[in-house]
């Protein structure tokens, strides 16, 4: 089955090219009433990452031992999926462990000693969706609308998937399609900083299995994916940030 | 008796775009490097890497002597000594109020931090929480002064000035800390009739000017009588004019708020809240301001 | 009602001007801030919208499923509502009900649905006492900056009229199966009749007078408020959300409400047909308003 993932003429099933990447929009400041938001759209998937903080901790959290309150809340709209409809989920295994990476991933990048003792909180809705790899989009969502907050952070950080065909050819950012024909999947979450030697990766999680001597190979491929999505997200923040110039911060 | 209701499509939602001409600087984004030189000190929103200093988010470059940072476009309060700020009290605790500044973590006022009515002095006895919420209740709003920066970050207010202390009727704008322009004064009594604190922290704060000279009690008083309707509509027109200033990315201080309120003049005080009539005031206020400032 | 603390003076502030008739954005006691919708904004839905009321922000979305009509009403097909609070419209609340309100929501959008006259269950009806469609209404506030009532009644009607069902070629009763066959062709659709699809009107009391469209911070000034559904000129529901009214007063509320709702469903109507009229009736591809 494997090898219908990629055409003799080099075309996937959706017409990409084996390093292309699907259709990535963004905007910044979407929702006006909370510190930082962000609407991305990659593909079909529709995320909307919103932050709130940093703030005084609320009684809630600041009981809990730590000394950097971040929470973080992932929800799947009940519409999010073709078919049929979703069941809300609440407290479940599944969503649990979605949130606790995308805390890791985060708490690794974020400039944490600055926000000793406050709250930080990033919610992700996840309006549409085709199927796979939310959490790269929840990723790149909650990148942007961190930045939209203003909060210090090291590194943009950026989430892409890639998969193997079995003639051992990589392709770039998983589709729903390509997932459940029958490929193996590797998601990435990296600090991609361009041309620099100091590149690391914060999150990887595999899908089914690979041949140790392919891994470099796909690895790569994400990688060089993490990469791609940075300059998309570099420039989209760099337009957002001409659009919305304060005349005067510079003399201020 | 005829109500107004206007529904509009999205996809004919006017947008504001910045006029590209005026802001030629430098944005900076996160892990970009800044200097490579030693002898700089990092500042807000910067960190130091292999030696080199840099950007932590998205802003642009001040440089101040040896001291680098960068100023984010949208951020919390982070304060200075000496800045005037508006805030609401959260929480009355022994000796202080724990006031909302728009920061990371609530300032602090203390008790021993204020002028009590009258130039009385300070009783021990008299700070119990009770008569501490005689002067200054929970959601109470008040202005004060940055006293001093605490290592966590958190700031300690004092309000020992007439002009300072707590606040009566009016309207809280809230705008970006960032929009905020530092002034020699951030007190105007506008020629229209009010008054505006502008709270280096984004809260500013819109009210009826009101006579000192009855009033200038040190502020913890409230005059809970109806506002004329005159002073009303400018109070409000007012508000939403600083909404559409904030709205075009204009810096808020009295100059900017004179120029939107005189643009303002054809349109309603209602009509500010269509979103293109908000950007057009935001606008010509800006370009008018451009040209003051050429 | 979000939160969002307010002294005394403030308040009073408020007061004081729904007496004047000049509210704190400018507005009269009988206006509405200005509103905003996109339809058709969630491709896994069948139909959906987003809209906004000030900085309320709604995306409601609509799944048709085929269920077994209730053996009470043979000839009907069945509709339910769900209203989700987003995790960052929870901190609105900061933990002060927001669940609860988004029930009350959705049991109030029952009621006024339940009404013969507010909604044509009839047409949901594939095949009397064996099988029809029941619509899940879902609706995600994003955020909120109050009046939620009303902003999901006008943003459901919104969706409702953006929905395509699919169309039932053939429906035959087998024995004790229905066999059913749908159209192949995804655009041959069925669409629902929306013009009397109730839209509730909150009207809030503050001191003596009552205001519709209540911005957050006159919902705490509030010292009672009151939903009114209404289908074209009919009342379908009437239910108090907090205080109590003095009969007359609840009489010129629903006076007020009744007129209002007439406005707002002629212009949300012809707002829709407009929609519709510029991207035209397929599914398009289009930028969506989030990133506008």
């Amino acid at each position: 089955m494997n090898h219908e993932l990629i055409s003799p003429q080099g075309l996937r099933i959706d017409g990409r090219r084996q390093n292309e990447l699907r259709q990535i929009s963004i905007k910044l400041g979407v929702l006006d009433r909370c510190d930082g938001s962000s609407f991305y759209l990659h593909g079909n998937t529709k995320v909307i990452a919103s932050i709130s903080g940093p703030k005084h901790p609320s009684k809630a959290s600041s009981k809990k031992d730590e000394n950097f309150y971040f929470n973080v809340r992932v929800k799947f709209a009940t519409f999010s999926k073709n078919g049929e409809r979703q069941k809300v989920m609440k407290n479940s295994k599944l969503l649990g462990e979605f949130e606790l990476n995308l805390k890791n991933i985060f708490k690794s990048v974020i400039l944490v000693e600055k926000y000793e003792k406050s709250q930080l909180d990033l919610n992700i809705e996840i309006l549409q969706t085709d199927g796979g790899s939310e959490i790269c989009a929840a990723v790149n969502a909650a990148t942007l609308a961190l930045i939209d907050a203003g909060i210090c952070m090291r590194e943009y950080i950026c989430a892409c998937t890639a998969s193997l065909t079995s003639d051992g050819i990589p392709l770039l950012d998983v589709s729903h399609l390509e997932e459940i024909s029958g490929g193996p999947t590797l998601t990435i979450a990296a600090l991609p900083r361009i041309g620099d030697h100091d590149q690391s990766v914060s999150f990887v999680e595999l899908s089914q299995k690979f041949y140790l001597k392919d891994l470099n190979k796909i690895f790569d491929c994400a990688l060089r994916g993490c990469e791609k999505i940075r300059a998309i997200l570099d420039e989209a923040i760099r337009s957002n940030a001409n659009e919305t110039a304060i005349s005067e911060l510079t003399d201020n | 008796m005829t109500s107004n209701i206007k529904i509009n499509l999205l996809i004919d939602k006017p947008k504001y775009t910045a006029d590209l001409g005026d802001n030629n600087y430098r944005v900076f984004t996160p892990g970009e490097s800044i200097t490579e030189q030693k002898d700089f000190m990092r500042g807000h929103g910067t960190y130091v890497e292999n030696g080199e200093i840099k950007s932590s988010v998205v802003g642009v470059v001040k440089k101040i002597n040896k001291l680098i940072s960068v100023i984010p476009m949208k951020s919390k309060y982070t304060g200075e000594i000496g800045d005037v700020v508006v805030g609401r009290v959260t929480e009355i605790q022994k000796k202080r109020w724990k006031i909302d500044t728009n920061s990371r973590l609530d300032s602090v006022l203390l008790i021993s931090s204020i002028n009590l009515p009258g130039g009385e002095l300070r009783r021990r006895n008299a700070e119990d929480e009770q008569s501490m919420r005689k002067l200054l209740q929970e959601e109470d709003l008040l202005s004060a002064e940055v006293q001093n920066v605490f290592v966590d970050g958190s700031l300690s207010l004092h309000t020992r000035s007439l002009k300072y202390g707590k606040l009566s009727q009016g309207i809280l704008v809230s705008v970006s800390p960032s929009l905020i322009k530092r002034r020699k004064t951030h007190f105007h009594n506008l020629p229209c009739g009010v008054s505006i604190i502008i709270g280096n922290n984004g809260y500013v704060w819109v009210s009826p000017t009101v006579n000192v000279e009855l009033e200038g009690q040190g502020g913890f008083t409230q005059n809970l009588e109806a506002v004329s309707k005159t002073d009303r509509e400018m109070i409000v027109r007012i508000k939403n004019c600083i909404l559409a200033l904030s709205s075009c990315y204009v810096m808020i201080y009295d100059t900017s708020i004179m120029l939107a309120y005189e643009e303002s003049l054809k349109y309603e005080p209602k009509d500010l809240l269509n979103q293109d009539i908000m950007y057009e005031v935001g606008f010509n206020a800006k370009q008018r301001l451009l040209m003051v400032n050429q | 009602m979000a939160y969002n603390p307010l002294s005394e003076a403030e308040k009073t502030f408020i007061l004081h001007g729904v007496q004047d008739d000049f509210r704190n954005d400018g507005r009269s006691r009988r206006d509405y801030r200005p509103m905003e919708f996109e339809t058709n904004v969630i491709t896994s839905a069948s139909g959906s919208t987003r809209f906004c009321l000030a900085n309320s922000d709604i995306i409601v979305g609509i799944k048709p499923e085929i269920d077994v009509p209730l053996s009470n009403r043979p000839n009907e097909g069945k509709i339910d509502f769900f209203v989700d609070c987003s995790a960052n419209a929870l901190l609105d609340f900061e933990g002060r009900g927001g669940e609860e309100l988004a029930l009350e929501i959705s049991n109030c959008l029952r009621l006024a649905y339940s009404a013969a006259e507010s909604f044509d269950l009839k047409a949901l009806c594939i095949l009397p006492k064996h099988q029809c469609w029941k619509l899940f209404v879902d609706i995600l506030i994003l955020q909120c900056s109050g009046n939620l009532y009303d902003a999901i009644s006008f943003a459901v009607k919104c969706a409702l009229f953006n929905t395509r069902i699919p169309r039932v070629s053939s429906a035959l009763l087998d024995g004790g199966n229905v066999d059913l066959t749908l159209s192949d062709d995804p655009l041959d659709c069925d669409r629902l009749n929306v013009e009397s699809a109730p839209l509730l009107v909150t009207t809030c009391r503050i001191g003596d007078q009552c205001v519709v469209d209540p911005s957050t911070e006159e919902e705490i000034c509030s010292t009672g408020s009151i939903v009114i559904g209404v289908s074209q000129d009919k009342v379908t529901l009437l239910k108090t959300i907090s205080g109590s009214f003095h009969p007359e007063t609840l009489e010129n509320s629903i006076d007020l409400a009744v007129n209002t709702a007439l406005k707002i469903n002629t212009k949300l109507l012809s707002a829709l047909k407009e929609e519709e009229k510029k991207i035209g009736p397929s599914i398009r591809h289009h930028k969506s308003s989030f990133l506008m």
